[in-house]
């Protein structure tokens, strides 16, 4: 490796570091909200409390009372695992048929005087 | 004395008395619109989907036990299973929806430093917005809700170390997001 290329590779990492080091400056100096959020993880100031309005709870708690019950057949909070349920079980059946059929095929392959006479 | 029972009594009780299942409305409403709210950045829609909420825990109080989570566990995850659905009926609109949501200027720094920080504060939401619906689920129950890790791990259904090691991945990305902002300009 000549001197040439040690000295071509130093500058081109010396001209990368430097503009690493302009980016966080910059955005230290221009996004000083978003970086001090974020570095100093007080990102509860990001989400301050917001309220329904006094008409929307008034208005949902009168439906609520009024409201008939109607019992439902699917818990919600398991409906999102319906799914994964079926997917197992289409994987059960397939791993069953798979058996079986490597079953058929081994037993087909043996040599005829090792199956049972007809 | 209704107004001092824990949650998990007032359930029980409330599957006969609907007086009882308001008691619990009035404790969790303004946690779950706050969620809904953050979850959708829209008041519309926070409203819609915490009224089906309401809804879908009255209508299942009966599949409630207290020996499984509590009670503002289960309403969450009802609220997280509703919002994901919504979520994926609305996918399309997704990055857009983040009108409406509340600004809270910075006192004594004038307008200009006002209108600055709540540029900023929107960016940051949409960046939020970008996120997988899980770590935006986690980020809005840590520092929205302020709940804490072991809170979490129980509506999220994980354990309460992985819920500290995909908060600690998410707020990296999110650093990580802003620098690439930034490189990328206006």
């Amino acid at each position: 490796m000549t001197q040439w290329t040690v000295a071509g590779i130093v500058s081109r990492v010396a001209e990368r570091v430097s503009t690493v080091g302009e980016d966080f400056a910059d955005l230290v100096g221009r996004r000083s909200l978003m970086v001090d959020l974020v570095a100093a993880d007080r990102l509860q100031d990001l989400f301050p409390p917001v309220e329904p309005s006094p008409e929307f709870a008034a208005s949902l708690h009168r439906e609520l009372m009024a409201a008939p019950l109607l019992v439902e057949t699917d818990d919600p909070t398991t409906a999102a695992n319906a799914g994964r349920r079926i997917l197992y079980g289409v994987a059960a059946v397939g791993s069953l048929a798979s058996a079986a059929v490597v079953a058929v095929i081994v037993f087909r392959s043996r040599p005829s005087w090792q199956r049972p006479a007809a | 004395m209704v107004d001092t029972d824990p949650d998990e009594v007032l359930a029980l009780r409330a599957r006969d008395n609907r007086e009882v299942f308001g008691v619990l409305y009035e404790r969790h409403l303004r946690r779950i619109y706050n969620y809904m709210y953050y979850r959708t950045g829209s008041a519309a829609d926070a409203e819609d989907l915490t009224a089906r909420t309401f809804f879908q825990a009255l209508n299942n109080l009966h599949r409630y036990q207290v020996q499984g989570v509590p009670f503002s566990a289960w309403l969450y995850r009802i609220a997280h299973n509703l919002v994901a659905n919504w979520h994926r009926d609305t996918s399309r609109h997704r990055t857009t929806s983040t009108d409406g949501l509340i600004e809270i200027p910075s006192e004594g720094d004038g307008p200009d430093h006002s209108a600055t920080v709540a540029e900023e504060r929107r960016e940051l939401h949409a960046m939020l917005r970008r996120l997988p619906s899980d770590r935006q689920q986690l980020l809005i129950l840590k520092f929205a809700e302020q709940m804490s890790n072991e809170e979490i791990a129980i509506i999220m259904g994980r354990s309460e170390g992985a819920i500290k090691a995909l908060l600690h991945r998410t707020i990296k990305n999110l650093r990580e997001e802003i620098m690439r902002a930034k490189r990328e300009g206006p």
